[in-house]
């Protein structure tokens, strides 16, 4: 194998597949390498830790075919710290030579059969299209409400399902939920229903990636124990999380007593502020007066002393409430929203609150107040 | 050779051609999932793609030709990504501020009514009633009828498995709806009182403790044994008891054991519980247990022949739970392999579902369990005093170790205070005798049984 490619390409490259080489704790060590392979005019670097696996394809000129595993850590060191544009590697019996015009090094190679076999999908699969910005806005909405859990491994990722028109991205950790719908997304004929639990790090991964994408197609190609995001470019495949996802939809409420809308920057002032002043759990309390102008968010410990923060509001409905949250279950809940106005519902104190953006109905934010 | 046999052997065969790292990171989880008789392929079973992918591609010649050195029938090997790979799993962390979060949590549990707690799996529709239960069965009937007015406070007992938790599950679901808007219920265990006690204690919020349990129409505390001997909590209950009653609230109350035999409860209490309506569930006899599972097998649509069904209910006499579980494992049996089960896979079946670990099990443990029981100290059982409440828990332990752990008559001697193996023998013979006519010291023994097991 022999290959000449601009830095700047072989960077990118790099990076995009970072996350998926394997750790120092992996019991095969082929796994801390990435796998190049050059064929025709096609270039492409692989890694997987056998949980997922990323494969970037990108331009270079390929004087001769083959393909060959690298230590990522030294190669990627090499790529960030040479000062030319030019970078060419050469296969030589089991070493790699690096050369530009004033570095050259020798690393020691594996042989390519040793690396894993990235797994393909072959059967019943459903196939999804959409617009890569739409999906990063979904997966960036709902990520914030899910968390890595040992003990539910079944709500430790990101859940994709779909109906005829639709495709929802829903996400909890089981004190706050958040749920994207995905309108303009297009089926291949022969897809099923889909009902499939990313794992956390697969979707962060994709996330990542896809972001710094552009404005593209996103295919995802889902079977029964996989999932695989593709571009032109880049194709992330993952095993799927197996279990049921909570029947959720029952949680999100249908209407509200009581809706309050106020300014998004406002909100989140008043809780960054008065949170410095919360207790152990977290809690920051809001009252509500029926008919009233503002919100007050107040909170105490008796080590700091307290405060309260007015927020002008319209409030409609209900009657006068005191509702006790955990300030970064709330803040998170509002940061997701895009527009500069959110609307919170409210039900009696011990129902789910709903948040949202009045703009826009597809991304919903269902978050449990504290019970005193 | 066993399936398991085969393949650990080969496995074994195969760690010594391949590498450690490659053998660890793939065939570590590996297992043969089945292995066809009629076409000779052998199934085997991955933990996911990529290992699929690379024993398929990379392993197959080893793995077909180490499966034919051990087993000569074999002519394919299929793999296949299977879900229940063992996963190293740990468990539930059991500390105490889980609870105090689960105030906030959403209710994505659905199945349990985060008001009331119940769930309404558990209906009178599945509840079989026989000799065994109608009693209790009747009394629950005629507290929903009059709630907080007939029996109050309702009292169930009865041993593991037997269905308490039905029955106090059903009639909490069966009284929420059928007093529309009125009725409040709240269900808990014992265990859930007694945090919640801790909690409000902490946090110095008695009043939340109060608030919560008292403003009930129905309270049901499950396995209310369990509160025995917690001081705080016994009182705490008490008052809640006296504040319930005293408004005409249902209480409704489940044991394994009749108030009279909690050794550690307050007395008060104690007068309290045999102040309303007792009633025991005793096991199941053989035409219940019958039509238990008959019931099982209508409900869940599976086709299993008759004569299994009979041998499974006159085999699991002991524990409801069991007889299900044992019908649960020959279910996925049959429809796993196809063909109807035979007898002595059914043995193998019963005896894991319903072990009894007496190999595990020493006279010393067994002994402490039942001084335990009677909470009197390891040595009185073994020493010379001949008075009435160490007689009877002595020859109980004599019946224990000669029933459970099948000791010889003079090493029983032995083991309680060097008795003559006559006297080993008049015990074991009484209280064998006795347990067919009192129906207290069999409820007594069975409660020993389970607390030596349980070692």
């Amino acid at each position: 194998m022999k290959i000449i490619v601009l830095r700047s390409n072989f960077m990118e490259a790099l990076s995009s597949v970072e996350r998926g080489v394997g750790g120092a704790n992996s019991n095969l060590p082929i796994l801390r390498n990435i796998l190049l392979r050059a064929e025709g005019s096609k270039i492409t670097a692989v890694s997987t830790n056998l949980e997922f696996a990323v494969t970037y394809a990108f331009s270079g000129k390929v004087v001769e075919n083959g393909e060959v595993a690298v230590p990522f850590s030294i190669l990627h060191s090499i790529v960030k710290n040479v000062s030319s544009e030019r970078i060419t590697l050469e296969l030589r019996e089991d070493k790699v030579r690096i050369e530009t015009d004033n570095y050259e090094a020798s690393v020691q190679a594996y042989n390519s059969k040793e690396y894993p076999i990235i797994p393909s999908m072959h059967e019943n699969i459903s196939i999804i299209r959409v617009n890569s910005n739409e999906f990063v806005e979904a997966l960036q909405g709902v990520l914030v409400a899910t968390q890595y859990s040992e003990i539910r491994p079944e709500i430790s990722g990101v859940f994709v399902k779909n109906d005829s028109e639709s495709v929802f991205f829903v996400a909890t950790d089981s004190f706050r939920l958040a749920e994207k719908k995905l309108g303009n997304a297009k089926y291949d004929p022969g897809s099923g229903d889909v009902k499939s639990i990313i794992p956390l790090r697969t979707a962060e991964e994709a996330l990542r990636i896809i972001s710094n994408q552009g404005d593209k197609d996103v295919v995802i190609e889902i079977d029964a124990t996989q999932i695989s995001f593709n571009t032109d470019t880049v194709s992330i495949v993952s095993r799927l999380i197996d279990g049921n996802f909570p029947e959720y939809r029952a949680i999100i409420p249908s209407g509200a007593d009581m809706e309050i809308s106020a300014s998004k920057q406002e909100l989140v002032n008043a809780i960054k502020l008065t949170s410095s002043f919360s207790g152990k759990l977290n809690d920051i309390s809001l009252v509500l007066h029926e008919g009233g102008k503002h919100i007050e968010f107040f909170s105490s410990d008796s080590a700091v002393g307290q405060n309260t923060y007015k927020v002008p509001a319209k409030i409609k409905g209900g009657k006068t409430e005191t509702l006790v949250f955990n300030w970064r279950y709330l803040l998170d809940g509002i940061k997701i929203f895009s527009g500069s106005d959110i609307v919170v519902g409210i039900n009696a104190p011990e129902k789910p609150v709903k948040i949202n953006d009045p703009k826009d109905p597809s991304l919903v934010y269902v978050v449990m107040p504290i019970k005193n | 050779m066993e399936q398991h046999e085969l393949w650990r052997a080969v496995l074994g065969d195969i760690e010594l051609q391949i590498s450690k790292p490659n053998f660890l990171t793939w065939l570590k989880h590996s297992q043969l999932v089945e292995k066809r008789d009629r076409d000779g392929v052998a199934l085997v079973g991955l933990p996911n793609n990529f290992a699929k992918e690379w024993v398929r591609n990379r392993y197959h010649k080893i793995i077909l030709g180490s499966l034919r050195t051990f087993d000569a029938s074999v002519k394919n090997v299929e793999y296949a990504v299977i879900h229940n790979a063992p996963t190293p799993k740990k468990d539930l962390p059991q500390n105490r501020k889980v609870s105090n979060e689960e105030e906030f949590r959403l209710p994505l549990d659905l199945k349990v009514d985060p008001k009331t707690n119940l769930n309404p799996k558990y209906t009178f529709s599945s509840f079989i009633v026989g000799s065994s239960n109608d009693l209790a069965y009747a009394a629950v009937q005629a507290v929903i009828k009059d709630v907080g007015k007939k029996y109050n406070p309702l009292f169930v007992y009865g041993g593991v498995g037997l269905g308490k938790t039905h029955l106090l599950q059903a009639a909490g679901n069966e009284i929420t709806s059928s007093y529309r808007g009125g009725a409040s219920v709240l269900y808990v265990t014992s265990e859930k009182f007694l945090n919640d006690v801790v909690a409000a204690i902490r946090n110095k919020r008695m009043e939340d403790i109060k608030k919560k349990y008292r403003d009930v129409d129905v309270l049901i505390i499950d396995d209310i044994q369990f509160i025995g001997g917690k001081t705080t909590t016994e009182q705490e209950f008490f008052h809640t008891f006296n504040a319930l009653y005293e408004n005409n609230k249902q209480i409704i109350l489940s044991s394994d054991r009749a108030p009279s035999a909690i050794p550690t409860l307050e007395e008060r209490l104690r007068s309290r519980f045999e102040g309303g309506m007792i009633v025991d569930i005793a096991y199941p006899d053989y035409e219940m247990r019958l039509a238990i599972l008959k019931t099982k097998v209508l409900n869940q649509n599976i086709t299993i022949d008759e004569k299994t069904i009979e041998y499974i209910a006159s085999k699991v006499q002991r524990n409801i739970r069991e007889l299900e579980g044992v019908l649960n494992k020959v279910v996925f049996y049959t429809q796993y392999k196809n063909t109807a089960i035979e007898t002595k896979k059914l043995d193998e079946i019963i005896n894991e579902v319903t072990q009894t670990v007496s190999k595990n099990i020493t006279a010393q443990e067994a002994i402490k369990a039942v001084a335990d029981f009677f909470e009197i100290p390891v040595a009185d059982l073994t020493n010379r005093s001949r008075k009435k409440e160490i007689v009877e828990p002595r020859q109980i332990a004599m019946y224990i170790l000669r029933d459970v752990l099948k000791l010889s008559y003079p090493h029983i001697g032995e083991k309680l205070g060097k008795r003559d193996h006559t006297t080993v023998i008049h015990a074991c013979e009484k209280i064998s005798r006795d347990i067919t006519q009192n129906n207290h010291l069999s409820q007594k023994i069975m409660m020993i049984k389970e607390r030596v097991f349980k070692t």
